[in-house]
């Protein structure tokens, strides 16, 4: 416990430390004003326009981070030999999950910072504008925005171990995970298409089940959809919003186990 | 403190031989060298010994337990992180605090204090080989095993490596080292294995540490790679 702390801390720390972290740090306040600067366009539902852009901007900050920041520490662990240096200290799940926490802290600070700012700007918003243009936009929607992008980029993040667990490369490891996450952003849509109930009529069976395969094997990103009920002031369901939850965990803790199996007997 | 004993380890990557049934006994407070060419097989045997690689056959007796500490060859350290941070987080990993401070640590490695609140990206390859000394040697292993430890060294670094790892191994460190500088190596080394081409081709018992035995080791060495290249 206590090195997995260490590690963990000391992870924390390089990330802290790490150039792209500090650019991030700054988006935050950069996508502050950009939400209130491209809200100043419009005439109407200013506030929502604010939430939208905030929204995008926060989704954007914790993927780069995961893709960037998250994949260049543990590639840089992997493929420049640092983990050697903690790996006689240590098991390689112990190591591994210190590294992850490290990063899963750096994120957080990230998201809380990036909360902060906007809950502030919002909060700003809501207080110039009549109330009969908030659309039930309230001050900690910019919070419920923040936990879906966290719960996003958790899953971002089993995605990168997956990929870390057997590519052997800085380039293999970025581009994969790079991949694979832009692809579970945009299937999602495509196979929303594909799976109504006219086209599987139109099908064969196989290429049915080949579809059905593929929605499986990504994760379920629609958080966006309740992303967009909260930019509207619309209630989220709260059966939903469970169901987003859990099977968002569920994919996490299954990437996660692969990628530690994967990592255990890997050879570095 | 018991012996490492590696039997018939063998290790191919894509078809090509890095390693094949390769034995060796370390026995505790001995200094074993590993010479060979580029390719020989040296880092992968290190490697299978300190469990980083799974052998494809063969077996490991004496690792389980003991403490490694392990300078690889690329000593790659968090670049943000400065050299005081460095071994401080390695006291802790290794839960010395008795026997070793940051500053006593980097002391003994020779790194001039000036440096030693430096991120590590700003200093030279020979000062964080030293850092990475620093870290291997935190827990007081009673096994260090060095991947061309001089590599990158000046003379003078070279010398002062040298004295360190003989100073460790008089207070009973056994060390494993692999090396192509062969006058290091018989200065440090109770015992050289010759390997090539995966393959453990010769043992060395080195009495004098002298240029002589040097000498010859170096024309065993020159013979066995005009062999291979044959």
């Amino acid at each position: 416990m206590n090195k997995l702390l260490t590690l963990a801390a000391f992870s924390l720390r390089e990330i802290l430390a790490a150039p792209a972290y500090r650019v991030l740090m700054s988006s935050t306040i950069v996508i502050g004003i950009g939400a209130m600067a491209i809200s100043n366009l419009f005439l109407l539902e200013t506030i929502k326009v604010e939430l939208d852009f905030l929204w995008l901007g926060i989704s954007l900050l914790a993927t780069v981070y995961m893709l960037v920041v998250a994949t260049g520490l543990l590639a840089q662990d992997f493929t420049q030999g640092i983990a050697y240096l903690f790996l006689p200290h240590m098991s390689r799940q112990i190591y591994l999950l210190a590294r992850v926490s490290g990063i899963v802290a750096g994120l957080l600070l990230l998201l809380a910072l990036m909360a902060a700012v906007a809950t502030a700007i919002v909060t700003w918003g809501l207080h110039h504008t009549p109330t009969a243009q908030t659309h039930g936009i309230v001050w900690w929607s910019p919070v419920m925005l923040t936990g879906m992008a966290l719960l996003q980029s958790l899953t971002v993040l089993s995605i990168v171990i997956f990929t870390c667990s057997w590519a052997s490369g800085l380039v293999e490891m970025i581009l994969f995970s790079t991949v694979f996450t832009g692809l579970a952003y945009l299937l999602p849509s495509v196979i929303q298409a594909m799976t109504s109930a006219e086209v599987m009529t139109q099908v064969p069976g196989w290429t049915a089940m080949l579809i059905h395969a593929v929605d499986y094997l990504f994760p379920d990103m629609t958080g966006a959809q309740m992303a967009l009920a909260v930019v509207h002031g619309l209630p989220v369901p709260s059966t939903e919003l469970a169901w987003f939850v859990v099977s968002q965990a569920g994919y996490i803790m299954i990437l996660t186990a692969a990628g530690f199996l994967i990592f255990a007997r890997r050879d570095l | 403190m018991p012996s490492i004993h590696c039997h018939d380890l063998s290790k191919s990557y894509r078809g090509a031989t890095s390693l094949q049934n390769a034995s060796l006994t370390l026995t505790p407070g001995s200094v074993t060298g590993l010479l060979g060419a580029n390719g020989a097989g040296k880092s992968t045997l290190i490697k299978c010994i300190l469990g980083l690689i799974q052998p494809d056959s063969g077996s490991i007796e004496g690792t389980d337990g003991a403490s490694v500490g392990y300078l690889p060859e690329l000593a790659n350290l968090p670049a943000s992180a400065t050299a005081w941070q460095t071994t401080q987080v390695a006291l802790k990993l290794c839960n010395n605090h008795a026997d070793y401070t940051p500053s006593v640590l980097l002391d003994l490695v020779c790194l001039d204090a000036k440096h030693w609140h430096k991120p590590l990206r700003h200093c030279s390859k020979g000062m964080r080989q030293r850092v990475a000394l620093a870290y291997a040697i935190a827990g007081k292993p009673q096994w260090l095993i060095l991947d061309e430890p001089m590599s990158g060294l000046d003379a003078m670094g070279r010398k002062q490596f040298l004295d360190i790892l003989l100073d460790l191994n008089r207070q009973g460190t056994g060390i494993l080292v692999c090396s192509h500088i062969v006058p290091d190596l018989v200065r440090l080394c109770d015992r050289i294995l010759l390997i090539n081409h995966g393959r453990i081709i010769d043992k060395v018992d080195i009495i004098l540490h002298s240029m002589d035995e040097a000498e010859a080791l170096e024309s065993r060495l020159m013979q066995t790679a005009n062999q291979s290249y044959e």
